[in-house]
């Protein structure tokens, strides 16, 4: 298991090294910043939300791998999708990291996360953008 | 308690005669053989512990104290008079006087036992600063400071209305001792000062400034955590009134830990915790109390830790201090030119008088991920802030990788560590 690559599966690497969405929308009508003051992670979500449709999703800032590459798949994953959805998916994700509950099948290329559950350290690094996008919708 | 009076003959021959402290070379491999927890596999591989910084694993003579105090010894301390309650105080009062004379100090009475370095600094702060800090005083700490040695100070500061003042550092990691020297004047009424930093490894010339610190009538405060591990520490040549450390990073438990303070100013600073072993009576309307150091210890103290403390003491001590800090000194030497090719490698700290470890970030890759890498190859460091954000704040970073040494660690332990991170860069090409 050279290289951790249970942690680290092709599309966390992927989207880690390469990650989309990053930067600021013009149109933002939602944002929020959210940060993992014991490793430094710290990332802000931009949100445009029209109606009950999120149409689209940014993130900047700073961040291991797994936050990079979290924050990069939920900004791609959510275009288009609905409200009730993102927090669905959102809920998912906490049971999917925390404690590897969930249908991987369902879950798509988010289904890279599955062994993070196992690392108890790393835990709040996968789900930093979703804590930080429900945040968002929130205000 | 003389487990181990570890000078390899063979290697103290290699040596030759005219080592100036004393009898030898440092033997790792034999030490290696006093620590279990150094023989397993992580992740398939033979463990490198590289997280001494954090706390030490505990060698033989340690564990054997543990259990004999709980098999044979166990009691409470200063109240029974059966033989148990008799060995057990004689043991932990024994623990005593062997921190005593471990740090220098004049008489075992100026050993408190507290739960670690930290709450060491908070007694401090809480019982002397709250009587002798008032409003429009300053309290002075270096900006390499770990938590521990922040924010009891700013507790204090909020509390009487004290401000307190930062001592800079160069872009080395190094205390900037004319801006220090600038910040001291009448209103000093405590400085605070790290021996080793946990964060960069810099050691403070702490005798030098603990006499300008004096010139102004302040009290000096060092956090020894970091360095008594690693070097002989001695209360009187450095100079200051209070010097704290914790157990379990000098091979001893964890949950022990000690404050040395001048026996005048122990005398005079009030409890801090209330409770039993504190006291010498009580009543509804008035209580006496215990002279110190019995006075800052309320309730039952970490007797089996102090014990097992005693005996991390005598562990150390049975080596040639000298020639052990040979060791880890070409051992952080070997180090820093291991890291020096990694690629895109930058050092977080680079005083001349470094002691411990190496703080690094890679370029393009999280501490966290190099850390998760490094513990798939077997090699355990710590990543994060270190409890020392200011400090990295300064640096411009947030987290940085921190491999450090303890006496048992080996070049072939470096070897693995720079091995590990080109793994690391594999993974992430950065």
């Amino acid at each position: 298991m050279s290289g951790r690559a249970d942690l680290y599966r092709s599309v966390v690497l992927e989207h880690g090294k390469r990650p989309r969405n990053v930067g600021a929308l013009g149109g933002a009508t939602h944002a929020a910043e959210g940060d993992n003051p014991l490793c430094g992670d710290a990332l802000r979500v931009e949100v445009e939300r029209r109606g009950d449709v999120l149409v689209a999703l940014a993130f900047a800032g700073e961040g291991c791998i797994l936050a990079t590459a979290s924050a990069s798949l939920m900004t791609e994953i959510l275009r288009g999708a609905r409200v009730a959805e993102a927090r669905r998916l959102a809920v998912a994700m906490e049971a999917f990291c925390a404690e590897g509950r969930g249908d991987a099948d369902a879950l798509g290329p988010l289904a890279g996360f599955a062994d993070v559950y196992r690392h108890p350290a790393r835990v709040a690094c996968a789900l930093l953008p979703w804590r930080t996008l429900a945040r968002a919708l929130d205000d | 308690m003389a487990e181990n009076p570890r000078v390899a003959p063979r290697a103290r021959f290699l040596a030759g005669p005219a080592r100036s402290a004393g009898s030898g070379a440092f033997d790792v491999d034999a030490a290696r053989a006093d620590f279990p927890a150094l023989r397993q596999r992580v992740h398939g591989r033979p463990l490198v512990y590289l997280d001494n910084a954090a706390t030490t694993q505990k060698p033989r003579a340690v564990l054997a104290a543990l259990r004999r105090h709980y098999v044979r010894d166990n009691a409470n301390v200063r109240r029974g008079v059966h033989l148990l309650g008799e060995r057990a105080t004689a043991a932990y009062e024994g623990a005593r006087a062997a921190v005593a004379h471990f740090v220098g100090a004049a008489n075992a009475g100026e050993i408190v036992f507290t739960r670690g370095a930290t709450e060491a600094l908070n007694l401090v702060a809480q019982s002397f600063g709250r009587a002798h800090v008032g409003a429009g005083d300053e309290v002075v700490v270096s900006e390499m400071e770990h938590h521990a040695n922040i924010v009891p100070w700013q507790m204090l500061c909020r509390a009487v209305g004290a401000t307190l003042r930062v001592a800079p550092v160069d872009a080395r990691g190094v205390l900037d001792e004319a801006a220090f020297a600038a910040l001291l004047g009448a209103r000093t009424k405590i400085v605070a000062l790290a021996h080793v930093s946990n964060a960069l490894g810099t050691r403070n010339p702490i005798a030098a400034l603990a006499v300008r610190a004096r010139a102004h009538g302040a009290i000096v405060v060092v956090d020894g955590a970091q360095a008594v591990a690693h070097a002989p520490v001695d209360v009187a040549a450095l100079g200051c009134d209070f010097y704290a450390f914790s157990g379990h990073k000098l091979y001893g438990p964890t949950g022990v830990g000690a404050l040395w303070g001048r026996a005048a100013l122990l005398a005079a600073m009030p409890p801090w915790q209330g409770g039993g072993e504190m006291v010498r009576s009580v009543g509804w309307d008035e209580v006496a109390y215990e002279p110190a150091p019995y006075r800052f210890e309320a309730g039952t103290p970490p007797i089996a830790a102090a014990v097992g403390l005693a005996a991390a003491i005598a562990y150390l001590e049975g080596f040639d201090r000298a020639a052990l800090a040979a060791h880890e000194r070409d051992l952080l030497a070997y180090a820093a030119d291991g890291l020096a090719t990694v690629p895109g490698l930058r050092m977080i700290g680079e005083a001349p008088d470094k002691i411990g470890g190496h703080s690094f970030v890679l370029a393009g890759v999280h501490p966290h991920d190099v850390a998760a890498v490094l513990d798939g190859e077997g090699v355990a460091v710590r990543a994060g802030h270190h409890c020392a954000q200011p400090i990295l704040r300064r640096f411009g970073v947030g987290a940085t990788v921190r491999a450090s040494f303890g006496l048992y660690n080996r070049r072939a332990d470096v070897d693995r560590l720079i091995a590990g991170l080109a793994v690391v860069r594999r993974t992430f090409d950065p």
